[in-house]
């Protein structure tokens, strides 16, 4: 079984642990041993392919910086997490997300954006767009508002990173580069979305890099994005049973 | 509180003294030396017949005791002992305990007063052993008697003239003591010579396991003398299901045996009665936990248990048929002898009901493999509470566990069934409480199968805190008192505590051990757990608390409370520090280990510290990190280091306090250490990637570096060892690929080794292996512990809910949840032991210096080392591969490096 590395990155406190431990234990346990050798390690179907995740999280060591290199250096996937009730946070992500991409030298690094506690919503202070912009900027769709408590979208964004680590892997396997869009694949299904109130506005996540390079980060219309979605749509139907969400 | 020590909690009456066995006699020699362990030298060495005062015992086995013939304290096996308690002896054991060991400024006692009691305290063993007097006929006949008195008198002679040369109302001196236990020591040999019945021992091999007293059942009479069983070591199933089907079969041949002899004793019958029922229910007990293993269910094992149970109900029903029919004479010896048989019948079934048990049990061992039974304090509760008469429970509770209906009929004997004795299967746990009700808030508590409770509500924590039955289990009182403050306020659990106090029923089992408790608790977080910023707001409840309900009933413990509240508002430190880490016992012993251990010599050369201690000075010539032997270099690291991180207090681990930002956290030694680790890292790298020299020079920096990382494995340094690591592994300095190509072979397979030492993967097995079997001293890599602590802050919820499946799911506190944190962070606290290196002052001063300057250039620029990297061994794709993040470094690099080796060469 392919293993694959998944690194959790964020400050200190915005709850990533919660979402590494939500996703590899399922649910909020009464009881939960972190010493114990299996602890971050959590096997799950990737469209109908079963996949071994190791989980690295930085969780207490994010002043630790070279401990973090080694973690980035190892990972193949990243999660940057950051707390909507935290703006400090997001944007500590950038510097994260800039080391990331110096690490690994290369900016199309697989990554997923992660706006965890969304349940607190009396306590937001960082609006949806705001991440999403961000998110545009690293030139990517892989958006996601998380919540470790209710497990809103907690499997989506391991998931999601998985598909980008295996799209990244057979897109540099195959000869043509310029096959990408034959080796896309589905993203999860809509009504996993974020039903925020501009949840029409989402679109998919398909991460495709020269498409959202392409489009500067500032000027992404309203209606490139509804082209997305309406593709994504299609693609969901054709995809059907091969989506499977844990 | 098991940790407080066994004094204080010691109430002069008699019978909670039986309770609590401060005096052991060794039953057997004990030589520490035989341990092989360098921790051997914190034990007490000790032969069969010495007296121990045991000052506290931890959950292992192991007490803190002094030999009362030498003096000394130290740690002692308490299975090589066995409680000193004979009757005639007690008076003066009392007076020698409440006189000297726990000497109490405020009742008054003078040390004059103190021998007082203990010389009349020897009057009454003479005249309790008939041996007043010279002339009495004992003491006249025999010559070691004589001898042995003498002995004993010349002792207590000393120890009053020894107290008339102090002035009055002197405090008790050490040689008071001493000289008191000298008379306890005497004492115990005049006994000796007396050869009493009571009281002979005989040397055997060392006691492994658990003592079930069947011998002496046939005089009846009252139960001897309770035997110190402590059940520490790890029993296998098999082992324990055999012991106690031999025990069993004792405790009922002997009931046939009195019952055939002499039915018109009720006193003896239900004695023996009793006996049997506990023996049966022990080796039921053992017999669920095997059950509970067996998957699928096994159900000849669960007929033959139920019928178990029948037959120790039919056993004390027969034998209080027996017992009613003596009562009514008129019915003749005919209705007796009915009576009589069946009672014999009963019993007859009952064994051959045992051995369907135990066959069955062993067949279903034979499946799941033989697997060690938890270790359970409560087999020692167990014993105590059955031997002292204090096994009345509530029906409803063993009637509940064991689905027995005759409890309820035993309810109004005096004995009654002994409550749940071994660990019981986790299923049938939450069938403790009724389920018709709703559980009163005192109740509220669930245990894990090893008998940890894993939560409760506040109520019934504190319950557990001042239990009836036994002192708290080590680990409960240490996490209960470090974390409570994550799930109560100090003001709630000191009125939760009181309220305990006031809400005894007098009639209620142990009430005045259950007061002491709460007094215990009380004063156990005043001395050690008390934190004034928090803390303070209770002051008010408890001082009330001690001016009203308390004084009455504990006058001492009310003064003591007072003094108490007097002192901790404005002190900011533990009157009395405990540690977590005395919760394993290897651990204690290590912070004892003998000074004897010389310091090193530095390995120093004056010439080259004159060179330090001029850069240091005026910044001039940076002396080469070449000319540090690297041995050196790795203990003044690991002097700093391991300064820092016996100074972590465990406050700091707390809620993820460490992960606050600077300024605002209190973790302040966590902190350093982390940013400590960071800079190291960072000089690591600067170091290599420094100044403008040859590629082999570059090279032998990270052959340097390379070294002092094995010499740090050699201190067992982990902490320095990561950060060596990461240096060398992050990417600035991978990427030289040309000085990595020159590294010999050998010290490349040397870093690929140390770097193995320390991997994340399999969530740091390896490493904790490792770390599990490493003394002291050392220092741990923090970040696992770290990762660790947040991980079980956050991966654990702060409820959880009582009874899920039933009506009754009020949430209740996760105690679990801190039950990890604070068993993580005893054992990051085992590692706080300094190492004995003498500090180099230059060296010291030195790296100062740099970890500042690395740290002041980090600041300002964190890519600095990244393009000096880049300068040295230059991209071979040029710019393209790293598409310039932000400011486009890749441009910027090169430009900036340029001008910064043009800088330096012109310079």
């Amino acid at each position: 079984m392919r293993e694959y590395k998944i690194v959790v990155l964020g400050a200190g406190g915005v709850g990533k642990s919660a979402l590494s431990v939500q996703f590899s234990q399922g649910i909020f346990l009464d009881s939960y041993d972190p010493t114990i050798e299996d602890s971050y390690r959590k096997q799950v179907d990737v469209d109908g392919r079963p996949c071994m995740l190791e989980i690295l999280d930085t969780a207490g060591v994010e002043q630790f910086t070279a401990m973090r290199e080694l973690y980035i250096k190892n990972g193949q996937g990243f999660l940057l997490v950051y707390s909507v009730t935290d703006r400090s946070s997001l944007l500590e992500l950038s510097k994260l997300y800039e080391q990331v991409c110096r690490i690994k030298g290369t900016k199309t690094v697989p990554i997923v954006l992660a706006g965890n506690k969304c349940d607190l919503a009396h306590a937001r202070t960082v609006p949806f767009q705001e991440a999403k912009h961000l998110a545009h900027k690293w030139g990517t769709n892989s958006f996601y508002e998380t919540s470790a408590r209710t497990g809103v979208h907690v499997s989506d964004i391991f998931v999601d990173v998985v598909r980008q680590i295996q799209r990244r892997d057979s897109a540099s396997s195959s000869s043509n580069a310029s096959t990408h869009s034959a080796s896309r694949v589905p993203t999860p299904t809509e009504k996993h979305r974020h039903t925020h109130s501009a949840a029409s506005t989402i679109g998919g996540s398909e991460t495709d890099r020269r498409r959202s390079s392409k489009r500067s980060s500032g000027k992404h219309s309203e209606a490139g994005l509804s082209t997305t979605y309406s593709k994504h749509k299609q693609k969901k139907k054709k995809a059907g049973g091969m989506c499977v969400i844990l | 509180m098991a940790t407080d020590g066994i004094h204080s909690i010691f109430p002069p009456q008699e019978r909670n003294y039986v309770a609590y066995y401060p005096f052991l006699r060794a039953t057997h020699s004990f030589n520490p030396a035989v341990l092989e362990s360098p921790v051997a030298g914190g034990c007490l060495d000790f032969v069969a017949g010495d007296l121990i005062l045991l000052h506290s015992i931890h959950a292992t086995g192991w007490g803190d005791g002094t030999s009362l013939s030498t003096n000394k304290r130290g740690w002692i096996p308490s299975n090589y002992c066995e409680p000193y308690d004979i009757p005639q002896v007690r008076p003066l054991l009392v007076a020698i305990l409440n006189a000297l060991v726990n000497p109490r400024a405020d009742d008054g006692r003078s040390s004059q007063v103190a021998v007082t009691t203990i010389v009349s305290g020897v009057r009454n063993l003479l005249d309790g052993t008939d041996c007043l007097t010279r002339d009495s006929p004992l003491v006249r006949e025999t010559e070691a008697i004589n001898k042995s008195r003498r002995a004993l008198l010349a002792e207590v002679s000393a120890l009053v003239s020894c107290v008339k040369r102090q002035p009055p109302d002197h405090s008790i001196s050490e040689d008071l003591v001493h000289r008191a236990h000298r008379v306890l020591v005497c004492a115990a040999a005049f006994l000796d010579t007396l050869d009493l019945d009571e009281y002979s021992y005989l040397p055997s091999p060392p006691p492994a396991e658990y003592t079930f007293e069947t011998g002496s059942s046939v005089d009846g009479g009252g139960f001897a003398g309770p035997s110190l069983t402590f059940e520490y070591q790890p029993v296998s199933a098999l082992a324990r299901l055999n012991f106690l089907y031999d025990a069993a079969l004792v405790c009922l041949g002997s009931f046939l045996n009195s019952s055939y002899v002499d039915t018109r004793a009720p006193a003896k019958l239900l004695l023996t009665t009793r006996r049997a029922a506990h023996a049966c229910r022990e080796l039921l007990a053992v017999v669920e936990t095997v059950s509970s293993r067996a998957s699928p269910i096994v159900y000849s094992l669960e007929e033959a248990k139920e019928a178990m149970y029948d037959r120790i109900t039919a056993i004390v029903t027969a034998a209080r048929d027996v017992v009613a029919a003596q009562c009514i004479e008129n019915n003749g010896p005919e209705s007796l002898l009915t009576e009589s048989q069946n009672l014999i019948d009963a019993i007859v079934a009952c064994v051959r009901t045992a051995g369907l048990c135990l066959a069955k049990a062993k067949y279903v061992l034979d499946r799941v493999g033989d697997f060690e039974l938890e270790i359970d304090r409560r087999y020692l509760d167990y014993q105590l509470r059955s031997q002292l008469g204090e096994s009345r429970r509530s029906s409803s509770k063993s009637e509940s566990s064991y689905g027995m209906t005759a409890a309820t009929s035993l309810d109004d004997e005096p004995w009654n069934l002994a409550p749940v004795s071994v660990s019981l299967p986790s299923d049938i746990e939450p069938e403790f409480k009724g389920k018709k009700t709703r559980t009163p808030l005192q109740d509220r508590i669930v245990f894990n199968a090893d008998g940890q409770v894993q939560g409760g509500s506040l109520e019934a924590l504190v319950k557990q805190l001042t239990a009836n039955n036994a002192a708290p289990d080590a680990l409960f009182v240490s996490t209960f008192f470090l974390t409570f403050r994550l799930f109560t306020t100090s003001t709630a659990l000191a009125q939760a505590l009181v309220h305990r106090f006031s809400s005894l029923s007098p009639d209620e089992p142990n009430v005045l051990a259950v007061r002491l408790r709460v007094y215990n608790a009380l004063k156990g977080w005043m001395e050690s757990h008390w934190r004034m910023e928090t803390d303070n707001e209770a002051i008010p409840i408890i001082v009330d608390f001690a001016h009203g309900s308390l004084k009455s009933m504990l006058p001492f413990a009310s003064a003591r409370l007072l003094d108490l509240s007097k002192k901790v508002v404005d002190c900011d430190k533990p009157l009395v520090p405990r540690s977590m880490s005395k919760l394993g016992i290897d651990t204690s012993l290590g912070i004892l280990l003998p000074d004897s251990s010389s310091v090193p010599t530095p390995i120093v050369n004056k010439l080259h510290l004159a060179i330090v201690a001029r850069y240091v000075r005026e910044g001039e010539l940076p002396p080469s990190i070449l000319d540090f032997d690297p041995l050196e270099l790795a203990r003044q690291v690991t002097v700093k280091e391991s300064r820092l991180f016996c100074k972590i207090v465990p406050e700091e681990l707390l809620g993820q306090e460490f992960s606050k930002k600077a300024g605002k956290s209190t973790a302040v030694n966590v902190k350093a250490m982390s940013s400590l680790s960071t800079d190291l890292a960072n000089l690591i790298g600067e170091s290599i990637l420094a100044g403008d020299v040859p590629l082999k020079v570059r090279m032998n920096i990270i052959r340097h570096w390379i070294r002092v990382a094995e010499k740090c494995l050699e201190l067992k340094n982990y902490n320095c060892l990561m950060a060596i690591a990461c240096a060398l592994q992050s990417s600035v300095i991978l990427r030289l690929k040309k000085t990595w190509e020159l590294l010999p072979p050998r010290y490349h397979s040397l870093f690929a080794e140390l770097k193995g030492i320390i991997v994340y993967e399999k969530n740091y097995a390896s490493y904790r292996t490792l770390l599990r079997n490493t003394s002291t001293p050392c220092i741990p890599y923090l970040g696992v512990y770290l990762t660790d602590l947040t991980f079980a802050d956050e991966g654990n919820s702060d409820f959880r809910t009582f009874h899920p499946d039933m009506e009754d799911s009020s949430p209740i506190i996760n105690f679990d949840k801190h039950v990890r944190t604070t068993k993580i962070i005893a054992d990051l606290q085992r590692f706080q032991v300094p190492y004995r290196f003498q500090e180099v002052p230059e060296l010291q001063a030195w790296l100062d210096v740099e970890i500042q300057r690395v740290h002041d250039m980090y600041l300002e620029d964190q890519h600095v080392l990244y393009r000096r990297s880049c300068m040295i061994e230059p991209k071979a794709g040029g710019t393209q591969a790293y598409g310039g993040i932000g400011a486009g470094i890749d441009v910027s690099a090169v430009t900036e490096g340029v001008s910064w080796s043009e800088e330096r060469a012109s310079g």
